[in-house]
């Protein structure tokens, strides 16, 4: 009998899956065998995750449901069902994150001399400097902003903290509300001073609280209260009708910031007026109010752990060697001409990649440098690397994608700097997103032409590089050399869509090679020897992947799957999925390394991959799923996913109720595979 | 230190086709190795225009410069200034191609060369051995070759090593779908259609294939990929060299009737690439089902690798190893047969003209390419005299024009008309249209080598083959040619007289014709 596996049983809804997954994040700071500062990063990351997840993903159902889309997903559920159970997930998310802040964290620093102190318990001396700290720093950049018949309700930017006020009007009766931004160009919070209880900090917005009473000279204040809105920002624009995409992106972000708003924050106890004032003036409804048992916005906990200069409430460092590929050889050309390399960051050093850049600019024999650009970091030796190349009289393209989001506005100044230098700069296809990593080096050898080439998970972006796990490979085989300049052709617009030897790109084709390696494997499977498939991804969500992968599950396939975050398989279930396990693993570094292995009859094909297993990724992006050849590379991707197999001390396992619990180590020596490859980086 | 390697260029070769515009960069070394490097391609339905308006419309136009604009760049970041642009049917044959090359010459600064059917195959079969190591076996055993392009379907065919048949008919993949499109609508079996049209159009074709058993097919053309992309699809090793005729009609039978997005959809094709499918498998078939094979060859060659390919050859002085001039004259000598051409004469004229030639390069200044055109006036100048011998050399000049001969423009063909023109008594001159039409070097041409031609037939006249052992001896002031007979040669002295003119008005030295008796 075929099965169909169309019922929604069979699916996760990926909202409910990625908030599963901000709860991984949360239960690394509850988990206090963590230090102390690292744990303090995650309840901070817990947090901005979920302002991006309210941008983006609650604006976009929002959007849906306002235009009349109830259509369920493949779990079932409308987009209503689903923002009505994203607004009861977050509320106990976030209760059980500032419990952890406050009963756990707050204490455990106060142990160790890092105090947040309240108003109330300031000597004389420390409210003086503080006052006066307010006057000369503070009030000169506060504006505030007052509602009356004259005026409308002020518009409160996306993110920003605000104070909300209640003032006594002229007539008794009469109350005013008006609401001060706190500056986001000051720092969040201030040392007050050190004593022997250690370094004391307090918040800026309570030290505008305190001197609130001079910004609104001659009224009764009748309550202050903390606040803070998100909005939508889920960009849509329309590329077809766009002269210059550029233009497009620079307006719609200035539209970002006046968005529908998705949520308020609020201090806990707040005067019931002023919640009342914002829910209306916002158009919100009550479940989107959330009241905060803490400082509202805590993402300033990354800064102050990172400030601290405690090592020992800190990860113990693990910096990063360089690729020993390299070392052998005079130039980066001939090292990889010899071998293909593999490099996997941040146990080894991306420094290898900007290198390859660096040394690309300054050959004389090197023609051209093509390369792919996403997120890049604020001050990119990337693309100092390549300016360099244009003044040393390359050929050089880059293929820039100013639509990644968030990253908008860095993108256009670089691409704008880029272009004026006299590097070609393109912006991609209308209507993909070019999500692939991946640079071309076109030289000129004594035996002819010969291309490199660089691909990678991960972005070129140096910073990210140390926190996320990516994995590169350079590259001197002749058919992805070719394939790599048919990609950059097709990029730029040169070419149609060409025939490929080795890569697979998205849209078109890597949906279909996916498809086929799967079925393959089904084919391939016998009760003796079972097919196998490991897939090491960051989201699994196309329900057609998944419905295939139950098929395979079915036919007697082993799959193994490491996806970090969002997974709408559902495992375990008997006739469906009982032979498909799903771990995820969540630790310092971000999961984000794409690794696809098929066993194909022994034969073992081994691809690393840009793309995760979403219907924007398969549909909407352009994506490179390519093939690692080289059996010694193809070996240590295999220990590699071996060992995130083998995890059970970050690992957990996802089970049929969509529930992830840890591993269980019974006994078993410990494995933590994120230590493990820095101990033992090749 | 930079890499320079004399052995080593970058050459690009761009083809400007009906239906897509194609180019190719390729590493190239002196030992004959190409190495392509970047295989850019844009559709663009040219051949829309031309074969249904005539002409090539503006928008097109201007796309036509950005994609070249493109390609130039590309070009450019290897630093070569080697390439070859060309276009083919959808430019040759649109009213207004002269004013398009101007207009892409003003917005690119790229010159282009519209090349005739005869080149087209010329340079593509060229680079067929890079791919079919075994062409030349098949040319023995005999092999058919169809290139089916958007324009006109080329279609050649070898027995024993021989050229035996060439021709370009125009009935090409998209000129058929392009031309019968208004009928689509009228009939439920749209294939059934084309199969019948093009059965007509290659009526007279078929009796001069089937003569002899065809023992190979060989295929050239993009749709044939395009069925090698649905038989390959799914397969981890496949062999794209051949198609079993079984693998064929697999596909034939499973894609004829179905409808563009059908087979688009179904195959996960782009539906650019299926446009055509139907049209050129329908031609596939039926030329397949002249030959004996259970097979067909399709080395993946096209116009942009002969082109790289003959720009190679010229560049390292390679002789092409598929074709050579020899299947040139051999395909000429068919033409001649084909007239019923007196063979012993026209091999005596062509002897003896290439003599004439070989032996005054100090005063033509002539090389390959002159000597090719010679030889081949030389072997065709009477073919006229199937027809008339009244005015047969206008004749001649006629059929020519209107034949295809492997390898030759359409400018090429004009020169070669008009050198056998002027082989009678009749003088070069502004008076004849056909002459006036020429640009001014190949005026010169056809009139230096129409003198060689001239005396090299004189020397005939009786078409007895009477001298023999020429020889030239060429002096400052004098031009003497010396042969031996041991039979009367009055005629020939008589004509040689006569027709000496030309070379003493061209050259400026009156030759002279010593003949010793045995």
């Amino acid at each position: 009998m075929k099965k169909s596996f169309n019922g929604n049983k069979f699916f996760i809804n990926r909202e409910l899956s990625w908030l599963e997954f901000n709860k991984r994040v949360l239960e690394e700071a509850q988990d206090n065998s963590n230090p102390l500062l690292e744990r303090l990063k995650f309840l901070s990351i817990v947090s901005s995750n979920l302002d991006e997840f309210f941008m983006v993903r609650v604006g976009s159902l929002n959007d849906q449901i306002n235009a009349g889309f109830d259509k369920p997903d493949p779990s079932g559920m409308t987009p209503d069902e689903q923002v009505q159970s994203i607004y009861r997930t977050v509320a106990s998310m976030i209760r059980d994150q500032y419990n952890c802040l406050s009963y756990s964290l707050l204490p455990a620093l106060k142990n160790e001399g890092i105090n947040i102190i309240d108003s109330d318990v300031l000597t004389p001396i420390q409210l003086n400097t503080l006052n006066e700290y307010f006057v000369n720093e503070i009030y000169p950049v506060l504006t505030t902003m007052a509602v009356d018949e004259s005026r409308p309700f002020p518009l409160i930017a996306n993110k920003s903290l605000n104070l909300a006020v209640l003032l006594q009007g002229s007539e008794k009766e009469d109350q005013l509300f008006a609401t001060v931004q706190v500056p986001s160009v000051l720092p969040r919070f201030i040392e007050v001073s050190s004593d022997i209880n250690g370094v004391n900090y307090i918040l800026m917005e309570e030290i505008i609280r305190m001197n609130i009473s001079m910004l609104f000279k001659g009224h009764k204040i009748l309550a202050v209260n903390a606040c803070r809105i998100t909005r939508n920002a889920d960009l849509s624009l329309n590329e077809d009708e766009a002269d210059d995409l550029l233009l497009e992106i620079e307006k719609s972000l200035k539209m970002r910031k006046w968005g529908a708003a998705v949520r308020l924050e609020v201090e806990a106890h707040s005067d019931e007026k002023i919640v009342s004032i914002l829910k209306d003036a916002l158009e919100l409804d009550p479940q989107s109010v959330f009241h905060i048992k803490g400082p509202i916005d805590i993402t300033f906990l990354l800064k102050m752990a990172a400030q601290r200069s405690r090592p020992d409430l800190k990860d113990q460092l693990f910096p990063s060697i360089y690729p020993p590929a390299f070392k052998k050889y005079e130039d980066v050309f001939s090292a990889i001409r010899t071998k293909d390399i593999l490099v996997h960051h941040p146990y080894e050093d991306f420094q290898s990649v900007i290198d390859f850049i660096y040394h690309a600019a300054d050959d004389p024999d090197v023609l051209a440098i093509k390369q792919t650009l996403y997120r890049i970091s604020s001050n990119s030796p990337i693309i100092k690397g390549l300016l360099r190349a244009v003044e040393n009289g390359k050929q050089v393209t880059v293929l820039f994608e100013i639509k990644a989001r968030f990253d908008e506005e860095n993108n256009i100044q670089w691409a704008k700097k880029l272009e004026e230098a006299g590097c070609h700069v393109t912006y991609g296809l209308i209507g993909l997103k070019t999500h692939c990593k991946i640079t071309l080096v076109v030289r000129r050898e004594t035996d002819g032409i010969m291309r490199y080439v660089h691909m990678s998970t991960g972005n070129y972006n140096e910073t990210t590089s140390k926190l996320y796990t990516d994995i590169g490979l350079f590259t001197s085989n002749r058919h992805i050399g070719s394939d790599a300049t048919a990609l950059f052709n097709q990029l730029t617009g040169y070419s149609d869509q060409p025939d490929w030897y080795m890569l697979n790109t998205a849209p078109f084709g890597l949906r279909k090679k996916i498809t086929e390696l799967i079925k393959n494997e089904i084919k391939l499977s016998t009760i003796d020897s079972p097919g196998r498939i490991i897939i090491k991804i960051n989201s699994l969500v196309d329900s057609e992947i998944i419905k295939l992968l139950y098929k395979a599950s079915c036919s007697g396939v082993k799959i193994d799957l490491i996806v970090r975050g969002i997974c709408s398989l559902r495992p375990g279930i008997n006739g469906v999925s009982e032979n498909i396990r799903v771990i995820s693993i969540v630790d310092r570094y971000l999961e984000h390394s794409r690794i696809f292995y098929f066993s194909n009859g022994g034969r073992k094909d081994i691809f690393l991959s840009s793309a995760d297993l979403m219907e924007r990724n398969l549909n909407r992006r352009v994506e490179l799923l390519f093939p690692v050849i080289d059996e010694d590379l193809k070996n240590r991707l295999e220990s590699i996913l071996d060992i995130y197999l083998k995890d059970n001390v970050k690992a957990r396992e996802l089970k049929a109720d969509g529930q992830y619990v840890w591993v269980n180590r019974r006994s078993k020596k410990p494995i933590h595979s994120q230590t493990y490859f820095y101990e033992n980086p090749i | 230190m930079k890499a320079t390697n004399l052995n080593h260029h970058i050459m690009a070769a761009i083809d400007i086709g009906s239906y897509s515009i194609k180019m190719k960069i390729a590493d190239v070394d002196s030992n004959g190795g190409i190495l392509p490097l970047e295989t850019p391609r844009k559709f663009i339905n040219l051949g829309k225009d031309t074969f249904i308006t005539g002409k090539i419309n503006n928008e097109h136009l201007e796309e036509v410069c950005n994609i070249l604009k493109n390609f130039k760049k590309l070009i450019s970041e290897y630093k070569t200034d080697k390439y070859m642009i060309v276009a083919t049917s959808a430019l040759r044959e649109a009213v207004n191609c002269d004013y398009i090359l101007d207009y892409i010459f003003q917005k690119t600064g790229l010159k282009i060369d519209v090349i005739s059917e005869s080149e087209e195959r010329f340079f593509t079969y060229g680079s067929i051995m890079d791919n079919l190591k075994d062409f030349h076996r098949l040319k023995q055993e005999g092999v058919l070759i169809t290139d089916v392009g958007s324009g006109g379907v080329e279609i050649t065919l070898f027995s024993g090593g021989d050229l035996i048949f060439t021709q370009y008919v125009r009935m090409g993949a998209l000129r058929l779908k392009e031309v019968l499109s208004t009928l689509e609508r009228r009939t439920l079996n749209f294939p059934n259609l084309i199969g019948e049209y093009i059965e007509s159009e290659i009526d007279t074709i078929k009796v001069q294939l089937l003569q002899s058993p065809i023992n190979n097919y060989l295929v050239i053309g993009s749709e044939i990929n395009v069925m090698h992309d649905i038989l390959a699809s799914g397969k981890k090793e496949y062999n794209r060299s051949f198609m079993a005729k079984e693998a064929f009609y697999k596909i034939f039978h499973k894609v004829i009737g179905k409808s563009q997005q059908q087979i688009a959809g179904e195959y996960m094709l782009n539906s650019e690439s299926v446009e055509t499918l139907v049209p050129a498998m329908l031609m596939y078939e039926k030329f397949l089902s002249f030959t004996q094979t259970d097979r067909i060859f399709t080395p993946a060659v096209s116009l942009c690798d002969g082109l790289v390919r003959y720009m190679s050859d010229t560049k390292f002085g390679l002789r092409n190893k598929a074709f050579s001039e020899k299947d040139i004259i051999i395909s000429v000598r068919k033409l001649g047969e084909k007239y019923s051409y007196d063979s012993k004469h026209a091999e005596q004229v062509e002897k003896v003209a290439l003599l004439l030639f070989d032996n005054s390069k100090r005063l033509h200044g002539y090389s390959d390419k002159e000597r090719l055109f010679l030889q081949i006036a030389a072997i065709a100048h009477d073919i006229g005299k199937y027809i008339n011998i009244k005015a047969h050399n206008i004749l001649s000049h006629n059929i020519i024009l209107n034949s295809d001969i492997l390898g030759l423009s359409k400018n090429d063909l004009h020169i070669i008309a008009n050198i056998i023109r002027y082989h009678a008594n009749n003088m070069p001159g502004m008076d004849d249209f056909n002459y006036k039409a020429l640009d001014y070097d190949s005026r010169i041409m056809v009139s230096k080598l129409a003198a060689f031609l001239k005396l090299a037939d004189a020397l005939d006249r009786s078409h007895r083959q009477k001298l023999s052992d020429v020889k030239i001896v060429l002096s400052e002031q004098n031009f003497t040619i010396k042969a031996e007979t041991n039979r009367d040669s009055l005629l020939e002295e008589w004509e040689f007289e006569n027709k000496s003119n030309l070379f003493n008005e061209v050259y400026g030295i009156k030759p002279n014709l010593i003949i010793k008796r045995k």
